[in-house]
């Protein structure tokens, strides 16, 4: 932010007349050098008080910031191709913030990012699109030389009924996202070569506060691929990473996502996306707690990537968009921070060594723009103001092939 | 225009007669608003104070079938017998104590709970009552640490990735005192640490300090605290009849060393 005199367009803006009718009460004072004691006082105080108000007036006003430059493109560098993180910009209104955050991705070390794309947010009226903070997010992040996963939801007001939540999308509307899609992988053509239709749609709240339906699920995404695929068969269309849970049958909640991912297959899911979204939190247990159908952990995921065995679709990348550990020190689902740093380098490099259909590791949350006041604030690599977190540190040392903390204090 | 300073007196004077009167009349009638306290006036009416906690936090709030202990429910049962209220406790998941307040399923928060700036629209909050903020250690025989920047040159042990690592890192990194930071997998650790000599000081935060040093000798805590991440009570906003009672009630037991007393029972 630079604090300066803005003049103004024109030429009679009130600063430059306060700021000529100072420099005009200076020379009337040098000028009437025979000027009577009490107007020379009166010209002097006319002077300098035009002075001080042209220079408080010019302090308050703000002018133009700066416009932030992208910069030169920039790679980056780490160990491990396979680190990302999920970063929370939608809602960041400032631009060098924005900036700032995607420099800390790459400087961590993750090659990978994931953001989101509210389709309310940039169709405010159908067919009328608006992608500048989008077009913001997307150009500093490739400038990073980050790879961005797009995930795209958020239903406008336009295209669901009055008095539903903005994950309400019914049969009728699927086409219209169906558009926005087409629209957004024709602007970000070669700028974002991943798309994630939809966020976990096993669980009721995500699916509009109804019942969730896997079938309704892939016939939005058949037709958001083909409308894709349409506008640059290079996109990669990922299909939405599912809510852990055990959630039994008939649970108003949700559907356990192991369950939902096979009703998918079910319903003709096979041809309708070319990789596979996971979260894969760890809640309290380490990532190399192995999988089993009845818990949520981290390696979880690898029972999803098995459905996909199962139904023929093991050649098929798996991004993991969300997950991780948090360390709040009262959440009954938080592990110690020590923990927390140990577990999630632990997870980057089992994604490495042992996860060959697993692409990128895209955990959450790197910086929230303001406090979220809740645990979530714990799930965070970098604080609001962008001091970096120990975790953050820690990851980055890992990325760069140094020895870690957790190595340091080994016995 | 100039305005004579002698026109500006009268104006001054009226004024100040104004405010010594509002001050007069706040003094005789109370805080403007208390008697519309409808929470309060219910509280009196009824006799019982609601106090909302996440009772999964020891030493200070702790439920065991069905029954309430630790340092908040003594504070708590303290300021209800002092204002002459029984008290009845709500168990809250932590995130959800503020929703629990808003919701009226309680009175006041009294749950080892930090100020948050954000949350001033819907809760007025008292003063701290107990600062957890990180705090250095050293031996009881090592007196040469007292203030920050005597951490300079030595190694200072804090549990990885914790707010003690942090606050290391920013002692380190921003404020240039060059201290070595030494890393543990939990407080315990690191005042074990420095128990061995292995280390010159700990950072590790107040509740895990007290708690250290009333376990076993051998280890005390220097100096101030460096951080403030204090304890406050949260009322309803639109309360000031009940905040005023807890806030007054609390500030009397912070005078009297009531609290003091408590903390060393507990910790």
């Amino acid at each position: 932010m630079r604090l300066g005199i803005p003049w103004g367009a024109g030429n009679d803006s009130p600063l430059r007349r306060a700021w000529q009718g100072a420099l005009a009460g200076g020379r009337r004072l040098l000028r009437n050098r025979q000027v009577s004691p009490m107007s020379r006082g009166q010209s002097v105080r006319t002077g300098v008080y035009l002075l001080l108000v042209t220079l408080f007036v010019g302090g308050l006003q703000v002018a133009p910031a700066p416009a932030v430059q992208v910069g030169p493109p920039r790679t980056v560098v780490t160990v491990n191709p396979k680190m990302g993180v999920h970063t929370r910009l939608t809602d960041e209104v400032e631009e060098w913030k924005i900036q700032r955050t995607l420099e800390m991705v790459r400087e961590m070390g993750a090659p990978w990012d994931v953001e989101y794309f509210p389709w309310g947010y940039y169709e405010p009226k159908k067919g009328q699109y608006d992608w500048g903070h989008a077009d913001t997010v997307v150009n500093h992040a490739v400038a990073q030389g980050l790879t961005v996963i797009g995930r795209i939801d958020y239903v406008p007001e336009w295209a669901r009924p009055p008095r539903t939540t903005f994950r309400y999308l019914d049969e009728a509307h699927f086409a219209d996202l169906g558009d926005f899609v087409y629209a957004f992988v024709s602007h970000f053509r070669g700028r974002v070569p991943y798309i994630v239709i939809w966020n976990e749609p096993n669980l009721s709240m995500e699916w509009g506060q109804r019942p969730v339906d896997p079938a309704a699920y892939v016939r939005l995404l058949r037709i958001c691929y083909q409308r894709a695929k349409e506008a640059d068969p290079s996109v990669h269309v990922v299909a939405a990473g599912l809510a852990p849970t055990t959630e039994p049958p008939g649970s108003e909640w949700g559907m356990d996502d192991l369950v939902y991912l096979q009703r998918m297959y079910d319903a003709g899911a096979k041809g309708t996306f070319d990789a596979m979204a996971i979260h894969a939190y760890g809640w309290t247990f380490p990532p190399d707690d192995p999988p089993s159908p009845d818990t949520v952990n981290f390696a979880r995921a690898e029972l999803i990537h098995q459905v996909m065995v199962k139904n023929g679709d093991g050649d098929k990348p798996c991004l993991i968009t969300e997950g991780g550990w948090n360390d709040h020190p009262r959440w009954t689902r938080a592990v110690k921070p020590a923990q927390r740093i140990v577990y999630t380098i632990r997870a980057y490099q089992k994604a490495l060594e042992e996860w060959d259909w697993c692409k990128a590791v895209a955990l959450w949350a790197f910086r929230f723009p303001w406090p979220q006041g809740t645990y979530q604030d714990y799930f965070s690599f970098v604080a609001v103001d962008f001091t970096p977190r120990p975790i953050y540190l820690e990851v980055q040392r890992y990325a760069r092939g140094e020895v870690t903390a957790q190595e340091e204090a080994a016995p | 225009m100039r305005v004579s300073s002698r026109r500006w007196w009268p104006l001054a004077a009226g004024a100040l007669v104004l405010s010594a009167a509002a001050l007069l009349w706040v003094r005789a009638h109370g805080v403007p608003g208390a008697s519309r306290d409808e929470t309060w006036t219910r509280i009196q009416r009824e006799g019982v104070l609601r106090v909302a906690m996440d009772a999964s936090y020891p030493p200070f709030d702790i439920e065991e079938n069905g029954t309430f202990r630790g340092y908040d429910v003594d504070l708590a049962q303290e300021i209800g017998r002092r204002l002459g209220l029984k008290v009845t406790f709500v168990n809250v998941g932590f995130d959800s104590l503020y929703d629990a307040l808003q919701a009226g399923r309680c009175d006041v928060i009294i749950s080892a709970l930090p100020y948050d700036r954000q949350r001033t629209t819907v809760a007025a909050f008292t003063g701290g009552y107990f600062n957890a903020g990180q705090v250095m250690v050293t031996r009881q025989d090592d007196t040469r640490v007292q203030r920050e920047a005597d951490l300079a040159g030595r190694r200072v042990a804090v549990e990885m990735g914790s707010q003690a690592h942090a606050e290391a890192l920013r002692l380190r990194d921003r404020v240039g005192v060059a201290l070595q930071i030494a890393t543990a997998r939990s407080s315990d650790e690191a005042l074990e640490m420095v128990r061995a000599g292995r280390a010159d000081a700990a950072i590790v935060d107040g509740i895990a300090a007290r708690m250290a040093l009333r376990a076993q000798a051998g280890l005390a805590i220097r100096g101030e605290p460096l951080t403030d991440e204090s304890f406050v009570i949260a009322v309803r906003q639109g309360s000031p009849g009940l905040f005023a009672a807890v806030k007054g009630t609390l500030d009397a037991l912070r005078g009297e060393g009531w609290l003091e007393k408590l903390a060393e029972q507990w910790l």
